[in-house]
This record gives structure tokens, sequence and C-alpha cells, in this order.
């Protein structure tokens, strides 16, 4: 133990005292040499004489040492301190450069680690605080159902309770659904969810702030009482924990307020108030009975018991289901159960179409990390090149090349680490903050960075360094010492440097354009915006954004409720005309999708809107050819219904050909015939492929439409009004009335402030490019300073000196510039391609490629005319001391 | 007869060997190789250090400075128990060696 002690204490005191360790080598060589000499004198050789033999006899002191030295288990350590001292040295020397490589890669990993971490919280995990792994969703499709407004997945309450009833892979189960309360009239509906009591412990442990979280018994004996979330706790109560043990009003019931959820993860993110499910029948918002069909469907959330697997759950889950379908009330009834781990991208029929977003994503940092990636060895490759002579002296020494591919590594390691560690309190603070201001409120759901987040900046990190110290490495391993040392005459200046040097350059200056490119498009989408005229009349229409039960069929169902709802809506003073859609033409996700195939077989996917006579009226929309739907058309059962198509619509289908009359094949048995061109409803964010769009007629008796108003002044009461009418004439039926106008302006304001957030880290990552170019061609410059030193002296004339400096670039940088556009050019047509059905924004725009090409060549220019003119001013006899 | 090259890896066992003898300089421990070995061994001067100094990172070899017989001051070498230990280890796979080798060389076609 003691030895073990004393080597510790030793190897300590020789990483630390590492003079002292040399010293005492020295000594004892100096010993070892005079009793050498002591011996050789004792034999008659004069003292002299004989300390020279004993230094022959010896041999190089230097090279016994460094042999010694070879030997220590602590070597590796000092050579690791000796390459972070080489290290240190080398960005001291560059520090512009240095700097301009950690913020090159900071941005670099930064970028892609706050997106990975945004994409991750938002489709690779259940938005849950604690346990993921055990947090299961269990999503059921029921063959007889048909398409209306209910929660696609979700269970309905007989299923839900044989569910909870009979499961043993679940350590608890949780059914909700949401809803949205109006907590007094006029104001605009609070989000709230209706909960089976077991929620919070699903979605918990979430320990309140004030009084208890719901319980069982809460939901067994009916009790009018609820928990408010933090937000509306301070909106409405001040924060005050008096709140507890108050009352709300709720469509005419007294409920108690129990307890204050604290903001927590949860699938119901944005609600406030949640509620006993049981409570569905005092609020008049709908049947308690298990057995009726109007029965409240829950989406089911559950948490593994311990030991239990997802397989087990879906198998247990199927059973139930099958035993559930052969109960006599569902006769005919087949249910599919999906279980998965409550993600996003794990949804049934998420996946491709997240994938593809994902994957447009993905090209898009992979375009920021090429271009960080070539910016950055573009500049390690000069600084290396500029101590190619320092090196070519070390391997002349002895330095074999792994010790030099361990120094030049270990430099680019440093840059590289520096620039993780930032990266990573980036992603660590930026998701949130970005997140926040995109949609202009709080996140009410985690956005930590897992484990997941932390391997993908581990990885990025050790690629940036692996990329970033490998070019170096190999320009430095491949000198030709000779010619090194001897500084043989280049007459470019170290400025051609061959095809990897010309391509570097040519990706750097590409992803620059493309990035500026990218940045001008995107910060001038608000302009585009604010410019774009609106197609129909968005600030006069009234979306409704009614929820109702569903009305008994006795006593009409949805065609008697739809009647009564235009006829009271119409009587509101104010209102000049009622229709009813599935959808707005804009922006909606209620907008449907439909494949038709055209009599040339061809097969177009086009959205659409079931929508009644007065719609087009209503919102202003012309119809420039044919004519709009008449109430005979409603509730077409026929094999060819008639459709109405909008003009960008019958130009993509039909090209010239006149749309009337002509035939969309549905399925074998059903067909539309096209009865009328509507005008294209883009608004303000809607460019043509939003305009693409298909009408049909109405089904008034198959489900809810939702009502829209044509208003003469919106801000005249009417919202006031109409929404009082609704929760006073329909019990249970809940309206939150506003302009379409002001709906589509939440989604430009979004669009608007994402393209502000990109246009931003782009225009960031371009002026970092252009930093990079100008300090790979300034290195190389300044380099040259001598040889202009020369040239001045012996009687050049600037202009000499000029065209000398700048003649070798050119050809490389017009290279770079022409590939680069050619390069972005191809990229924002293929952007475009990809991105066309999903976001309004067109990077393919003239304009902003002629502004990309003059700022990188004016950057360009700089960046050779600089240094330029630093040699013509230099003075000859000063640069040449230096030297 | 005349010195013969040392074989590799022996030069750790005769370290071992001449410190166990009692604590030595480096210069010492060179000569005492020599004096033991009848001057069959004579230690290249630059393989001594480099075994020195890897003997003591394992932990075999103790350093203290002190004063030489020539009264001069001089870094001395003592074999700590791990290196008592390794020296036993090393000379019994030494002699092992040793007599595999001596049997082999001493089979006749009779003994096959």
């Amino acid at each position: 133990m003691n030895a073990r002690l004393s080597r510790l204490r030793a190897i300590a005191r020789r990483l630390f005292s590492r003079a002292a360790v040399e010293r005492e080598m020295d000594d004892e060589f100096k010993s070892h040499l005079q009793h050498r000499a002591d011996d050789l004198e004792r034999r008659g050789l004069a003292r002299d004489v004989a300390e020279r033999a004993a230094r022959v006899e010896f041999g190089g002191v230097e090279a016994q040492k460094e042999a010694a030295r070879d030997v220590r288990s602590w070597r590796l350590w000092e050579e690791l301190r000796a390459n972070i001292a080489f290290a240190a040295r080398g960005i001291g020397h560059h520090p512009i450069q240095s700097l301009i490589v950690v913020t090159t890669l900071t941005l670099g990993i930064g970028i892609s680690g706050v997106v990975f971490s945004v994409m991750n919280a938002l489709a690779f995990r259940a938005r849950v605080d604690h346990d993921a792994a055990s947090f299961t969703r269990v999503l059921l499709s029921y063959s007889t159902d048909t398409s209306g407004p209910g929660f696609p997945g979700a269970v309905p309450l007989g299923d839900y309770l044989a569910f909870a009833r009979g499961v043993h892979s679940f350590a608890s189960i949780t059914g909700w659904q949401r809803a949205q309360l109006t907590l007094s009239d006029g104001a605009r509906p609070t989000p709230s969810a209706l909960v089976t009591c077991s929620f919070f412990d699903v979605y918990g442990p979430v320990r309140p702030i004030a009084g208890r979280m719901l319980q069982r018994d809460d939901c067994e004996s009916h009790a009018p009482v609820a928990v408010i979330g933090n937000e509306l706790w301070r909106s409405a109560f001040g924060g005050d924990t008096g709140a507890v043990g108050r009352v709300l009003r709720i469509n005419g019931q007294t409920i108690r307020i129990i307890g204050v959820a604290p903001t927590f993860s949860s699938a119901s993110t944005d609600d406030q108030l949640w509620l006993p499910y049981t409570l569905r029948e005092p609020l008049h918002l709908g049947p308690n009975d298990p057995a009726s069909p109007n029965a409240i469907r829950l989406l089911m959330d559950g948490r593994l018991a311990p030991g239990a697997t997802r397989g087990d759950a879906f198998a247990e889950i199927r059973v139930i289901a099958a035993r559930q379908d052969r109960l006599p009330g569902n006769s005919g009834r087949r249910t599919t159960v999906f279980v998965n781990d409550g993600s996003r991208i794990a949804a049934p029929g998420n996946g491709l179409v997240l994938g593809s977003i994902l994957a447009v994503i993905f090209v898009g940092l992979a375009c920021l990390a090429l271009v960080a990636t070539a910016s950055v060895v573009s500049i390690l490759l000069a600084i290396a090149h500029s101590r190619r002579t320092e090196m070519a002296l070390r391997m002349a020494l002895g330095a074999g090349a792994p010790r030099l591919a361990a120094m030049l590594g270990t430099e680019s390691l440093a840059l590289a680490c520096v620039a993780g560690a930032t990266a990573s309190a980036l992603t660590f603070r930026l998701p949130r903050i970005l997140l926040e201001w995109i949609v202009q409120r709080p996140v009410n759901f985690s956005l930590t960075p897992d484990w997941h987040v932390f391997a993908f900046l581990l990885v990025t990190t050790m690629a940036a360094a692996l990329a970033a110290a490998n070019a170096p490495i190999r320009s430095v391993l491949a000198l030709d010492l000779s010619s090194t040392l001897r500084r043989a005459p280049d007459p470019t200046g170290g400025a051609r440097r061959g095809g990897r040097w010309n391509l570097l350059m040519s990706v750097e200056i590409g992803g620059a354009a493309v990035l500026l490119v990218a940045t001008i498009a995107l910060t001038r989408l608000p302009a585009r915006i604010a410019n774009a005229p609106p197609r129909f009349d968005a600030g006069h229409v009234l979306a409704m954004n009614l929820r109702a039960p569903q009305p008994a069929v006795q006593g009409g169902g949805w065609r008697s409720f739809h009647d009564d709802l235009a006829r009271s809506l119409s009587a509101v003073p104010g209102v000049r005309g009622v229709a009813f859609a599935t959808a707005q033409p804009v922006g909606d996700e209620a907008t449907g999708a439909t494949v038709v195939k055209t009599a040339a077989g061809v097969s177009h996917t086009l959205p659409s809107i079931e929508i009644s006579p007065s719609y087009f009226d209503v919102l202003g929309l012309g119809v420039a050819r044919g004519r709009v739907f008449t109430m005979a058309d409603a509730d077409c059962s026929a094999a060819v219904c008639p459709a109405v198509v909008s003009r960008e619509a019958a130009r993509e289908l039909w090209g010239g050909v006149d749309p009337l009359g002509q035939r969309l094949t549905l399925d074998a048995t059903h067909a539309l015939v096209v009865v009328g061109v509507a005008a294209d409803a883009s608004s303000k964010i809607a460019e043509p492929v939003q305009a693409l769009m298909l009408y049909t007629p109405w089904r008034p008796n198959a489900r809810l439409y939702q009502p829209f108003l044509k208003v003469d002044d919106a801000k005249s009461g009417v919202v006031r009004r109409v929404s009082s009418l609704v929760s006073e004439r329909f019990a249970g039926a809940v309206a939150a009335p506003e302009t379409v106008e002001a709906e589509l302006a939440l989604i430009t304001d979004a669009f608007q402030r994402i393209g502000e957030a990109v246009g931003l880290m782009a225009a960031i990552t371009a002026l970092l490019a252009i930093c990079g170019i100008y300090g790979v061609v300034a290195l190389a410059a300044r380099r040259r300073l001598k040889e202009m030193g020369i040239r001045l002296a012996l009687g050049a004339t600037r202009r000499d000196v000029y065209r000398a400096m700048v003649a070798p670039n050119v050809r490389p940088l017009a290279v770079g510039l022409v590939l680069g556009v050619v390069f972005a050019t191809v990229s924002a047509l293929e952007a475009d391609r990809l991105l066309a059905q999903e976001f309004p924004v067109r990077l393919a725009d003239p304009t902003a490629f002629l502004g990309a090409a003059l700022a990188l060549a004016v950057a360009v220019a700089v960046a050779m005319l600089v240094p330029a003119r630093r040699a013509t001013d230099a003075d000859p006899a000063i640069v040449l001391r230096q030297e | 007869m005349p010195p013969v090259e040392l074989l590799p890896g022996t030069i750790d066992l005769l370290i071992l060997k001449a410190v166990s003898l009692g604590p030595q300089h480096g210069y010492g421990i060179l000569l005492r190789i020599e004096h033991i070995s009848r001057g069959y061994l004579p230690i290249q001067q630059g393989t001594l250090y480099p075994a020195l100094y890897r003997l003591e990172d394992r932990g075999y070899l103790a350093t203290e400075w002190g004063t030489s017989e020539n009264n001069r001051r001089a870094k001395f070498y003592t074999l700590t128990p791990e290196g008592r230990k390794q020296l036993r280890d090393e000379r019994s796979s030494w002699e092992q060696v040793v007599a595999g080798i001596t049997a082999a060389l001493r089979a006749t076609p009779e003994s096959l």
C-alpha cells in the first residue's frame, strides 16, 4: 500500500512539478558522468580527458532523457499537456481566425442542436415530465365510425370503463377529453379538460400549488369540483392561495375550486381547468350514461405496470376490445388497437407527414453543417499552411507523424470542444425562448434536452472536430521536408493549393449563397405578406368556432340544429348572411383532402371543403364560371354529385380546357361533376398552392358544420351578441367568434416570426461564412507581405503589387461564386418543390439571388483588396526586418 | 570468454537482482551487474536509465538521494516489497526457461 501511495505521490509530483523532475534527471546524469570520470581518472586519465571520455561513452544526454521520458506512464499526460500548450499557442497566434472557427462551429452545432431539441420535444417524445419510458397511449379506431366531430383515437366511455377494469399491464390509466368552457358570458372560452380522476397520477406526480388534485371519490360522487391551472390562477385570482374553495360559474353550474395545478407537461398542455368527466351531464355537455350513443369519448393514456411492456398492453387491450365488440349494442363493430409511446411521430398516420417535414429540416441542417465545416476547414488549412516550416522542422528533429497529428488534432478538438460546450448551453436555453416567441405564449410542456439531444451534440461536436482536424493533419503530413525547409519559391503565395482548396472555397461560397438567399427570401416574407392583396373579405367574416353536443335525433338532429342556428343568427343585428362549412378556405386544420382522378386518369389530392349554398356569398368569393350550389345539391347521395373548383385547381387539373362539366372520379361508384369555378381564395399568406380547392355540397344532417357570418362591422358588438345568443338558445353549445382575418393573422404572425428567426440564424451563419472567406484570403495575403516588400524595394509599382496580390485569388473565387450560385439555385428550386405543400415561402426569388450574389462579390472583393492595400502601404524596410 | 549480448527483457531482472544486494546508484548498478555477471554481461549506458525509470514507475524500485563512496551526491535505488516479489517471479520464470532450453539442448536421438 505504501509503495502504491509513494508511487502515486511521485506521479503527481512529476505531473505538476515537471521542472523539478527534469532537474532531478539532469542531476542524476551529471552524477553518473562524474562517477564514471572518477573511475577513469583512477585508471590514470587526466580529469578533463576522463570527463570527455565519460560523456562520449554515455552518448547524447538529450537522447537519453527522451528515452527515459518515453518509459514513464505519465508520458501520455505530458504529451497532452504539450499538445494543449501547442494548441493554446496556435490559438494565440491566430486569435481572429480561431474566434471565427469557434463562432462558426458554435452556431453550426448550436443551431442544429436547438432545432433537433425542439423537434425531439415536439415529435419524438410524449409530453410528460417523469418516466417517459412507462408512459403509453392507447388509440382505437372502430369500423363503424363515420367521420364526424369526434376525437380520432378516443374511446367511448363504455369501452374505457371496460379497459380500466380489465387491464393488468397498466399501473394507472386515465381518459380525458378537451372542452372549451366559458367562465363568464362573452369571455373567451377557457381551454379545459374533462378527465377521469386518475389523470394527475398518470401525468404526475403533480404537486398542487395550493389545495389538492382530483381523487377517485370526486368522479364517483359527481362532486362539482375543479382543479385550475397556474395561468388561470394568476390571471383570474391574482395568484391568491385563497382561490381554493371559491366557486366558478360554468354553464349555469357552480363549481368549487379544490386545487391549483402547477405548470406541468401533459397532452392537454394548454388546458387551465380540469373537471371530473362525470360533470359532463350537469354541465349540459352530454349524457353520462356509458350506453348512450352520445357518451363521452376519452383519449386513453396510462403508465405501464412494473415489468409490463407495450406489447403486453396491446395484447390485453385487443382481447378486451374484441370482447366489447361482441356486446349486443356493438354488432358488426370491429376495433383496431394502436399502442404507442405517446409521441407525435408514433401516432397512426403521422409518421409519413412528420417524417418528410423532419427530412427537409435535416437536409437544411446538413447544408448548414457543410458550410460551417467548409469554412472551418479552410481557415484551419490556411493556419496549417502558415505553420508548415515549423512542422517541417519538428519532423526533421524526429517528431513522428502520430505526434504531429496529435498536436494538430488537439487544437481542432479544443476549438470544437469550446464550441460544443457553448452550443450545449444555447441548446439548453434557446428552444423555450424561441418557441415561446414564435407562438407568443408560454409553452406548458418540457423542452429540457434529454439524452438524445446530448448524444446528438456530442456526436456533432466530435464529427466537427474530426472534420476540422482531418484536412490540416493530412496537409502537414504530406509536407515535402526538403522543399519546405529550403523555402522553395511559391509563385502564388500559397493561393494555388489545388482542387481541394478550390472545392472548399466553392462549397463555402455556395453555402453562403444559399444562406444569403434564404435570409433575403425569409426577411422579405413579412413585406410580401403585408403587400399581398386579400382575395376574400376576411375582415367581415366571423368564424363562429362552435362546439355543441349532438342533438337528439327525435328533435330533428343536426339538420334542425343548423336550421335553428341559421335563423337565430340571421336575426342578430349586424349579421348580413350565414353560411355553413367544414372549414374556412385558408389555413384551416379542418380542411379535408380528397383524392380525385381526372378523365385523363391522372390522380390529384385536393384540399376540400363541404359548404352550404351561401358560402361563396358570405365569404365574398366570386364565382367566375357556372353556378354555386343550391339547397337541392345538399345531402347528395347520387352516383355523380356536383362540385365547384377554384380557378387554380381548374388550371392544375385541366390546364386551358373548360372545366365545366368535367368529371372527377372518387371511387368505382362515385364521381363529381364540375358545375362552377370559384375565385381563388388566397389570403394574405396564401400563395397559389393554398388556392387549390375542391368544394362539395354539405350534408346538413351528418355532422356539425361551422357557421360563418357575414357582418357589417366586426367591432360593433356583434361578436358579443352572437356569442350570448348561442349559449342562451342552444344548451351546451359554446361559440368563440373571431374574424377570419384575426385567425389568419395568428398564422401569418407565426410565419413572420419563424421567417425572422430562421432569417436571423441564416444571416449570422452567412456572415460567418463570409468572415471565413475573408479570414482565409487575408491570411494568405499576409504571408506574402515579405515578397511584396521585396517587389516594392526592387521598384515595383503599387499597381503591380495589387495585381500580384489579387490575381492568384480571382480564379478560385470566381469559380466558387459561379458554382455557389448554381448550387444555390438548384437547392432553392428543390427546397421550394419539397416545401410547397407545407409552407407558403418561396426561396427561388430573383431579387434574393441578385442580392446574395452582390453581397458575396462585395465581400470577396473586400477580402482581396484590403490585404492588398496593406501590402502596398507597407514600408519595405520594416516588412523585411519583421520577417 | 568474450562478453555476450543481453537477451531482450533480461535487463530488468539483472537490475532487480543488483539492487536486491543493497541500495545502489545508477553507475554503481552498472558496475555491480558487470561484477556479478563476471564481466559477461556489460550493460549499454543508453539502456540503463530507461530501464531504471520503468522499474521505478512500476513501483519495484524506490529512490533516495544520498552520498556515494566517492563522496559525491547520487540517487540511490532500493528494492520495494513489490520489487522483491517481482524479482522472485522473474527469477522463477527465468529458471524454467533455462531448464527447458538446457533439457532441449541435451536431447539426443536416443532420448526421443
